[in-house]
């Protein structure tokens, strides 16, 4: 219990406020070294929890894009072409045979790293964020069970080069594809929701130090009524912090006191023209009022 | 062995059973992990249940269901009171909670083809929900179940292969690998005398399938479910969604080849079957659940469903025309479309007409058969 109030508080101190249930799922996962899964809607804050992480801990933030088509080459290493060719032209002169040739240029010194293997050849444990996963494909999942559960990465070339420290690691799904049951059961799972009211007051303070108390619950009540309207895009937390610093910028104090100013800056907060549209200044208001 | 006699972990293996009964993966590392958890708190304090629910649950709806199964096992007895110390009884395993207690709740569907089913039943369809659940077994016998199977086998070999982004080693191709190449060359000193090439990989496309399960389509259900179950169980990637009042991911129930799981798995979700339809709503939360999955973009969509709908038309034609932007091909497979006599006079039908592919008879198992001669069509 320590180590997870501990990690709370460090995460609050990087900026992040965190509700108990994910607060504990970082806890367990730096305690058991284990990979966390986290799943939820796009904006809910995910990624956010991997770059404070990396910020409380005060180490590395190695993170990994995921997108389909991702391999191999782009995640975990990749051979210098450039410079092996140039190797092979420069020992010409030397008549080197083939087999040292060979050894010579499969090496550290050809070597890309890229995120996967930069992550477990760091001397402080970095925080790895495989960021999306669900976009990556089911082939580079396979990739990924090795390094998750042993953290070791095998090249044929070199052999197995193990961690020197265990990273943690955070992956991010926004749920847009099945995982595969392997990966899933590597990893400690935690759903990220949107946060309710309390909890975004708390962030839009937390991000805003000079934001007054009644105007951030005004805010976070908008937004979380704006959430239960039936649109296509939800509002996430990024697009709350936007939007309070567009009515901060343009001299709003009270939402109450300025429905036409809120309706045109809702720009901040839907993403689609149909969001636009189901949202007129009527409606706007209608939730301005309830916000007071 | 009694109650009693059972050791607290003992009793906490068997809690690890009645979760993967449900579903939980849970693999030896994972009980081990839960179990040394285990043997720092106990059951009544309120540090257990959340870690557990941390390393146990492995998907939403696992992490949803979560505390009501941890409640579920361990305090049976109590709705909201607090447990007193020393007051649980640890050994409790709710098996009869399961299977068992849904089959008093049997509803059964007649069989394909009933003779004396009324094709106008709730044929307005209705809003009320269904209580109605049904087990999977009596929704498809064994002979069925080949049938569909052999079919869905068929069809499956039907789907064309798409294009994907990643590329795999080939003796000719498009682009040079010249990590295979780099290699090849080191028996010639390091000339690139033989090229090494990638070429584009093939998959079949993804399959939706929604299943209208509502009181209209009481007589087609079997075939329809026998037919999704035989198909999700192929090598394509299948998710499988059914539709009354309300829209259900059945994608893991279908997928499930142990019966005595896919029953339990499936008479969770049975609830509602039987009952009236709100295909706009059932469409509206697909597309909620599928608004960011870029995959479904290559999707063959099925609708299995005789196009009656209670809800409002313009629910329906929104969200429809919102499917049919989104994914690659549509084919509304349609029971009563078999008949000479049959229009498509439903509000429903109507409007879905402008958008769907193909529109295809099917009320038997076999007729799915048809569906091979569209799938050629690419």
């Amino acid at each position: 219990m320590p180590a997870q109030i501990d990690i709370e508080e460090k995460l609050a101190l990087a900026g992040y406020v965190v509700d108990p249930a994910l607060g504990m799922a970082v806890g367990l996962s730096l305690d058991m070294s284990r990979p966390l899964l986290l799943e939820g809607e796009a904006g809910v804050g995910k990624t956010e929890v991997a770059v404070s992480l990396a910020k409380a801990l005060g180490t590395r933030l190695i993170r990994l894009q995921c997108y389909e088509g991702l391999d191999v080459s782009s995640a975990i290493y990749e051979w210098n072409y450039q410079r092996q060719i140039l190797a092979i032209k420069a020992s010409e002169k030397f008549a080197a045979n083939a087999s040292d040739l060979e050894a010579q240029l499969f090496t550290n010194q050809y070597l890309l790293e890229r995120p996967l293997l930069a992550a477990i050849r760091q001397e402080i444990s970095p925080v790895l964020l495989i960021d999306e996963i669900d976009r990556a494909d089911e082939e580079f999942e396979a990739f990924l069970l090795e390094v998750l559960a042993d953290f070791q990465i095998t090249i044929p070339e070199l052999g197995t080069i193990k961690a020197i420290s265990v990273p943690h690691v955070i992956l991010t799904s926004n749920q847009t594809r099945e995982l595969s049951d392997a990966l899933r059961r590597r990893c400690l799972y935690a759903y990220v929701d949107f946060p309710d009211v309390m909890r975004e007051m708390a962030i839009l303070r937390a991000r805003m130090p000079g934001l007054d108390e009644e105007f951030a619950g005004q805010i976070a009540r908008f937004v979380h009524e704006l959430r239960l309207q039936d649109l296509k895009k939800r509002p996430g937390i990024a697009e709350t912090l936007d939007w309070c610093a567009a009515l901060t910028g343009l001299g709003v104090r009270e939402l109450t006191g300025a429905p036409e100013m809120v309706h045109q800056t809702l720009l901040c907060l839907l993403k689609t023209q149909e969001d636009s549209k189901k949202l007129t200044p009527e409606l706007t208001a209608e939730i301005v009022a309830g916000t007071a | 062995m009694t109650d009693i006699e059972k050791s607290p972990a003992h009793s906490f293996l068997e809690f690890i059973a009645f979760l993967r009964e449900r579903g939980f993966l849970i693999g030896l590392g994972e009980a081990a992990d839960a179990t040394a958890i285990a043997a720092r708190f106990s059951p009544e304090t309120s540090k257990l249940k959340p870690r557990l629910k941390i390393l146990l649950s492995k998907s939403r709806s696992q992490w949803d269901d979560f505390d009501r199964l941890f409640n579920e096992f361990w305090f049976p007895d109590r709705k909201k009171r607090p447990a007193m110390k020393g007051e649980v009884a640890i050994s409790v395993v709710t098996k009869s909670s399961g299977v068992g207690a849904h089959n008093s709740l049997l509803d059964e569907f007649p069989p394909i083809g009933d003779a004396e089913v009324e094709l106008g039943y709730d044929a307005s369809g209705s809003g009320a929900e269904s209580l109605s659940s049904v087990n999977l077994d009596e929704l498809a016998s064994s002979a069925e179940r080949e049938m569909a199977d052999r079919i869905a086998r068929q069809i499956a070999k039907s789907i064309k292969q798409r294009q994907s982004r990643r590329r795999r080693p080939a003796h000719r191709g498009s682009r040079i690998d010249l990590r295979r190449t780099m290699r090849k060359s080191l028996r010639f000193g390091g000339d690139p005398l033989e090229l090494a090439f990638k070429k584009p990989l093939h998959r079949p496309q993804p399959v939706i399938l929604l299943l209208d399960v509502s009181g209209s389509m009481r007589s087609y259900a079997r075939a329809f479910l026998a037919f999704a179950h035989g198909l999700a169980g192929r090598w394509i990637d299948v998710r499988v969604y059914l539709m009354h009042t309300a829209l259900v991911d059945a994608s893991e129930v279908m997928k499930e080849r142990d019966p005595h799981r896919a029953a339990q798995k499936f008479a969770d979700i049975a609830v509602g079957f039987g009952g009236g339809t709100r295909l706009g709503a059932c469409f509206r939360t697909f597309n909620n659940q599928i608004r960011q999955t870029s995959s479904l973009r290559r999707a063959l969509v099925f609708i299995l469903s005789d196009g009656y709908d209670s809800g409002s038309e313009d629910l329906f034609a929104t969200e429809f025309a919102a499917i049919a932007d989104r994914t690659r091909r549509m084919i509304w497979l349609n029971p009563l479309c078999g008949r000479a006599s049959y229009r498509p006079v439903t509000l429903a039908m109507l409007s879905a007409m402008n958008r769907i592919d193909h529109l295809v008879p099917a009320d038997t198992l076999e007729s799915f058969l048809a569906l091979e001669s569209y799938l050629a069509r690419g």
